[in-house]
């Protein structure tokens, strides 16, 4: 590999830790996720800075084709990450569920407590919007 | 606090408001004894305002929920306020008031969960399309062979609830489309003591019945995924309840 391939997979490699960095500490990514990318990240670089690495692994896993376990590997990640992000939208997903049927009852309580009947005119204005007692 | 005799009827309304004002009217008259509860299920037309008006307490969603999530907020509802029995009922006007009575009875026998079938009786009144019967048919002999017991309506929507029942739905009632048949199948694989009556019902006076074709199929297909892993995790074994009629 030339010079110029290891200069451009450094920058690459600086630019992704950044990133992720930066949207941890601006806390658009939980650290559970930084670190999930992280942890990857790191994992794959060997495979990048140590030529033959991958060719050698190729050789002691048994496939002939050493482009092919890269793809192997980054397929198998995704589908694990996938996975793991759908399970945790169907866990959002239930808990907005009872959310929102919390705040309907709590609004009814609330309702019923000031003796109003708002609630109806209310929402057929504006279904998002929350009632004042 | 409600009275300890008091019964609740839970509806459950998206976008009704053709419907739902003759409904609750005609539900008032009938059965005056009856406390009502509709839930609107984030409709984006009259129907909250219609039915308070005609006379019923008005739960709004934020949302839509489905019927299930509409459904179990019902049921926390009767929970919540100390409703000793409930009954699930139609804001389309599909189900016949003077039929609450026969609905209610065996509740007093000690059945949690009284299905009011339109099938029990032959299917006269009722005329469902031949791909759907076939559908409803198949559910109808898997839950059969899953859950040991015969039902002949497992998608009735005019249900009667017991407390222990209304509690147990209250924190599980499943919440995707074609959640009765779940629900069936749920409780009788919990062991709750479900019974089946003879019941007519009415066309639709109005709305959409919901059912599109791609829909329903998908629905179907995730009906009988979750009849299977249930079956197979099912830890207490299935007594022989209750005689169905």
């Amino acid at each position: 590999m030339s010079g110029r391939a290891y200069v451009f997979e450094a920058v690459a490699m600086a630019l992704v830790l950044i990133v992720i960095v930066r949207q941890v500490r601006l806390r658009r990514l939980r650290p559970k996720w930084g670190i999930i990318w992280l942890v990857s990240a790191l994992l794959v670089a060997p495979l990048a800075f140590v030529p033959g690495l991958l060719d050698w692994l190729a050789e002691q896993l048994g496939v002939d084709y050493p482009p092919a376990l890269l793809m192997v590997f980054g397929l198998g990640f995704f589908a694990l990450l996938t996975l793991q992000i759908t399970i945790e939208l169907t866990q959002l997903q239930e808990r907005t569920r009872v959310l929102a049927e919390e705040a309907a009852l709590l609004r009814q309580q609330l309702v019923e407590r000031s003796g109003g009947d708002e609630v109806a005119r209310d929402a057929e204005a504006d279904p998002g919007a929350t009632t004042g007692p | 606090m409600v009275r300890p005799t008091a019964t609740l009827a839970i509806i459950p309304a998206y976008n009704e408001a053709a419907a739902i004002g003759d409904t609750i009217s005609e539900l008032v008259e009938v059965r005056p004894d009856v406390d009502l509860v509709v839930i609107d299920d984030g409709s984006a037309d009259a129907t909250a305002r219609i039915a308070a008006q005609a006379g019923a307490r008005v739960i709004v969603l934020p949302f839509n929920l489905g019927i299930g999530g509409a459904l179990r907020t019902g049921f926390r509802w009767a929970v919540e306020q100390g409703y000793q029995r409930a009954f699930q009922f139609d804001a389309d006007g599909q189900h016949d008031p003077l039929e609450i009575a026969a609905l209610l009875e065996p509740l007093e026998a000690g059945a949690d969960l009284v299905v009011g079938s339109r099938f029990l009786d032959g299917d006269a009144g009722y005329d469902v399309s031949r791909v759907r019967r076939t559908a409803m048919g198949a559910l109808r002999v898997t839950m059969r062979v899953l859950s040991k017991q015969s039902f002949t309506d497992t998608s009735s929507g005019f249900r009667a609830f017991s407390r222990p029942m209304l509690e147990f739905f209250a924190a599980n009632y499943p919440a995707e489309y074609m959640e009765s048949v779940e629900a069936l199948f749920v409780a009788t694989t919990e062991g709750f003591d479900v019974v089946e009556v003879p019941v007519q019902m009415r066309m639709r006076s109005a709305g959409q019945p919901s059912n599109r074709r791609m829909r329903s199929a998908y629905h179907f297909v995730r009906l009988y995924l979750m009849l299977l892993a249930s079956a197979k995790r099912r830890r207490t074994p299935v007594v022989p309840m209750g005689d169905t009629a």
